[in-house]
């Protein structure tokens, strides 16, 4: 046989059999999105939906007892306004809620509405149960570079399947809450120390392409009737310092959810924030992320805040405001 | 020749100069016994071996370093 | 555009086809077209570094011959009627122009190279020094972005002026194959740092697609991504762990994170090579090896002719001899002789050359203390067996060692293992002191606890791989291992291509999985899998 015809002989051969084994081990996978697997779909009231500082910070237990509803949390870390989109698209179809609420950092709307990180991409994937939702996922929102990776974790998924060996139990245990820490956390002082010593942190312009992503996920809710509650977690008192620009974020959050009418809670600016979180057990080691202490006190609040009746008066009027109760005197 | 030989004995005195055509790309002599040959070289026969000498074929037998000290010395 | 992304494995198999479909005589346009892209995805506007190395050179080398060929054609035609005297004094003239042109170049490259590498070390030194005057520091505001593979490119070009400024050959004259030289893409990120006439032989032949070529260079790729995705990949997440909090781990565990880190370092750089050899032997072209089983040397010196082996050839050819077989050098050693004896007078100009190698080498390999410091310990060795050679001897003889006994030969060998992997950590920690503290933690820490997890740290999420992840890096590096053995008598895929196509097939299909799935988780989570070698 000629070199070259022999060549491509066995080179598609090797990559049949390399996609029979493939196609096997992806049917082999479940990719169930989390409302489903925690066997909420159809039962829920509350969606919560964000990026990491919301998977780790709204704990659906403790808001379905003070709320007296069944909740369940959709954020993944890096998710972008796209993959919320997408999510809540599946999720309202099959699931309309009263309300969904959105977390909103100052640096998620800097960021780019499309999720370039590999991890990011497979936990939206593995919660598309449709593999042509999944497809379309791969070929239009994912980089090309991280395919590689969905694949590669789509296959051991399907390896685990087969073995029993189920993954995101914790996710589906806990309705969509993953504790940052994964036990409590208490920051020592060196690390305490060490991250106040940290450059000064700012972001960019918000993108208009961020910007439209967020639009669409609130005419999305609005068009199923929910109650749309856009929400900013609390970020440590020690890192809010070293960001700038956070009163301009402020505007321009509360003049975007004026504009369409929906409700904007900016958690760093709660009156209770000193009271209820402090910087060394309220947020282990990520300055900007809730450990479970922090978590479970921050969703009490955030339950008990938006159905009280004087909300608004809950909330200091700018963080120039804040910033003269703050313990934390920048230098 | 003769005096060639000599240097290289002093060197290595176990290899057979008449036979060896592989000194260099056969490993015989390190980086230390070249340079050590080279500045002998240099020294017994009153020439400068530069940079542009140094090929493997011009050292990998004992004829081959005769006929290139020959060489430099016709040159200079 | 990372080695180990499918956007590179695209470009690989799409360069490929092009190559072997178009006509012959244009591979070799494919390969620079194929270049000028790769670089270009890193970075377009760092191509202009590699065009101006790459046009300074061309016109340096061409002028330098045009000076040859004058030079030779007016001797020719003035044979008769020039004195002696005449002919030397015109030689001498020519070659200080010749070695004008030459330098320039030189000091170009040398200049474009330093100033991306030692600018901000260089500038840090000198704020010391200012900061111990009490005068106000220089502020460092320049941002340089270091071009992709500089260091690599560089003294591969160098030693193309140098070969030609020598008259080993003559210059090439086309620009374009001057330019794939410079910028050739499976080298230019972590070498070998080829030879002009080795490489442009290779490169600008015709090449015919053979089944054999195609299959073998493809067992070499799919056994460098093996290497480097899972073995140096995972153990880089562990060894990452150990190095950052070393203090908190027992002197054991140090001892072996430090183990660790040679066979991740070894199969980092050697998998890249695996990849780039294979991938090139698809396209009928050989690179130079960079390795010859390195961690089975018997000394230093010996380590560093079969760990890569490019750079050792490098600067063996372009500084060591030089500066041995230099006028200056052999007077200088004849004075010591007077004083030392013969033995010592030899080594003088080894030493004085082995001196600058390796604090060239340290440099080359990093901007800081701790990398010049870890050329001068690999130097510091071997100097010193070279001035112990008689006194190892007598040593040798008295306690009747045979050179030839397998007991001896594995004494030397795990000797080597053990200087050479203590060496290598100095920079790898963080700072100098930080390599210092790490060697002598791993001496005074002993300190007893009932916890053998305290003795050997496990691992776990506390070490951010965990079991299954480090039992494969171990089935990884024992196939190394294995390998190496086997290929002291035939390449292993010599040895692998005798097994029946049943074996064969299973085997490259299984490890093409494993790769693609557990390589590449592997990779993501030691942060995109970036190779060590590709910072210079």
């Amino acid at each position: 046989m000629r070199s070259s015809k022999k060549a491509i002989a066995v080179t598609a051969g090797l990559l049949a059999v390399l996609l029979v084994l493939s196609l096997f081990l992806s049917g082999q996978s479940v990719h169930v999105s989390t409302l489903e697997a925690s066997g909420q779909a159809g039962r829920s009231d509350l969606l919560i939906v964000g990026a990491s500082q919301a998977e780790c910070a709204f704990v659906p237990a403790v808001l379905d007892e003070e709320l007296g509803c069944v909740s369940c949390n959709l954020a993944i870390s890096a998710m972008t306004n796209d993959d919320k989109y997408l999510i809540l698209e599946g999720e309202l179809a099959r699931n309309p809620v009263q309300t969904v609420v959105i977390e909103v950092s100052y640096n998620a709307m800097a960021r780019s509405n499309k999720n370039d990180l590999a991890d990011g991409n497979y936990a939206v994937y593995d919660q598309l149960s449709s593999a042509r939702d999944r497809w379309d996922y791969l070929i239009h929102h994912t980089p090309f570079d991280n395919w590689l990776y969905v694949y590669a974790k789509d296959m051991v998924s399907g390896l685990r399947s087969m073995l029993s060996m189920p993954e995101n139990t914790a996710r589906v245990e806990n309705r969509g809450y993953i504790a940052w820490e994964p036990r409590d956390y208490t920051l020592s002082p060196e690390d305490a120390a060490r991250q106040h010593q940290s450059l000064v942190y700012s972001t960019g312009d918000y993108l208009d392409s961020t910007i439209e992503g967020m639009d669409q996920i609130v005419s999305l809710c609005k068009s199923y009737g929910a109650r749309v509650i856009v929400a900013v977690v609390p970020i440590s008192d020690g890192f809010l310092w070293r960001y700038q620009g956070m009163d301009q974020f402020r505007q321009w959050l509360k003049a975007f959810c004026e504009e369409r009418q929906i409700e904007c809670y900016d958690f760093n600016l709660h009156r209770q924030r000193y009271a209820l979180f402090s910087d060394a057990v309220s947020y282990g080691s990520s300055e900007d992320h809730m450990s479970e202490t922090g978590a479970r006190a921050f969703s009490d609040l955030f339950a008990r805040t938006i159905d009280a009746p004087d909300r608004d008066a809950q909330f200091y009027g700018s963080y120039e405001e804040l910033l003269e109760d703050s313990p934390y005197r920048p230098q | 020749m003769d005096e060639l030989l000599e240097i290289l004995e002093e060197i290595n005195p176990y290899i057979d100069y008449s036979t060896e055509k592989n000194l260099i790309d056969g490993k015989c002599l390190d980086s230390l016994s070249i340079l050590t040959l080279i500045t002998n070289i240099c020294d017994a026969f009153d020439i400068e071996i530069g940079p542009k000498w140094m090929r493997n074929e011009n050292f990998n037998s004992v004829e081959a370093m005769w006929e290139m000290i020959q060489t430099i010395q016709e040159e200079e | 555009m990372s080695i180990t992304s499918l956007t590179f494995f695209l470009f690989a198999a799409v360069t490929l086809v092009v190559y072997y479909c178009l006509p012959k005589k244009w591979q070799w346009y494919v390969l620079l077209a194929a270049s000028l892209v790769f670089y270009c995805a890193g970075g377009a506007k760092s191509v202009i570094y590699v065009l101006i190395t790459a046009t300074v050179i061309y016109f340096a080398t061409l002028g330098m011959q045009r000076i040859s060929d004058a030079q030779r054609e007016y001797l020719k035609q003035n044979k008769a009627v020039l004195s002696r005297e005449e002919k030397s004094a015109y030689k001498a003239r020519q070659k200080k122009k010749r070695k004008a042109m030459m330098l320039a170049a030189l000091l170009v490259n040398l200049a474009i190279l330093c100033t991306f590498k030692y600018f901000h070390f260089a500038l840090a030194q000198i704020n010391h020094l200012i900061r111990a005057v009490g005068a106000r520091e220089i502020q460092d505001t320049v941002n340089l972005i270091v071009p992709l593979g500089i260091s690599f490119y560089t003294f591969q070009s160098i030693g193309y002026l140098l070969d030609v400024y020598w008259e080993f050959y003559k210059p090439e004259r086309n620009y374009g194959k001057v330019l794939l030289f410079v910028s050739f893409f499976p080298q230019i990120t972590q070498g070998p740092i080829s030879n002009f006439e080795q490489l442009s032989a290779e490169l600008f032949t015709e090449h015919t697609f053979t089944y054999r070529n195609y299959a073998w260079g493809f067992q070499r790729m799919l056994w460098g991504f093996a290497k480097k995705m899972i073995v140096a990949n995972i153990l880089s997440v562990y060894v990452g762990r150990i190095f950052e909090g070393f203090q908190d781990h027992s002197g054991i565990t140090a001892l072996f994170g430090m183990f660790c880190y040679s066979v991740q370092i070894y199969a980092d750089f050697s998998g890249y090579m695996d990849i780039m050899c294979g991938y090139c032997e698809m396209l009928g072209i050989r690179l130079t090896e960079n390795f010859d089983r390195p961690y089975f040397s018997k000394s230093v010196a010996e380590y560093w002719r079969r760990w890569h082996i490019s750079l050792g050839t490098w600067f063996k050819k372009y500084v060591y001899y030089p500066i041995g077989m230099s006028g200056w050098s052999r007077r200088l050693a004849k004075q010591c002789g007077k004083k030392l004896g013969k033995y010592f007078a030899d080594t003088i100009p080894a030493t004085i050359a082995l001196v600058v190698v390796w604090f060239a080498t340290g440099l080359w390999h990093g901007a800081s203390w701790s990398y010049i410091l870890w050329g001068g310990v690999n130097g510091f060795f071997i100097i010193l067996t070279l001035w112990l050679e008689p006194v190892y001897s007598k040593v040798k003889t008295a306690l009747r060692i045979r050179e030839s006994s397998r007991l001896w030969a594995a004494f030397q060998t795990i000797r080597t293992f053990l200087l050479v992997t203590f060496i290598k950590v100095l920079p790898e920690v963080g700072t100098l002191s930080d390599g210092l503290r790490l060697w002598k933690h791993v001496f005074v820490n002993h300190e007893l606890r009932f916890d053998f997890r305290w003795i050997v740290a496990f691992p776990g999420s506390e070490m951010g791989v965990s079991y299954l992840f480090f039992l494969l890096a171990a089935a990884g590096t024992a196939a190394m291992f294995v390998a190496s053995l086997l290929q002291r008598k035939k390449p292993v895929r010599a040895y692998f291509n005798e097994l029946p196509a049943a074996v064969r097939i299973p085997l490259v299909c299984g490890l093409l999985f494993v790769v693609l799935t557990l390589g590449t988780l592997a990779t993501f989570k030691s942060g995109n899998g970036g190779f060590l070698y590709a910072q210079f």
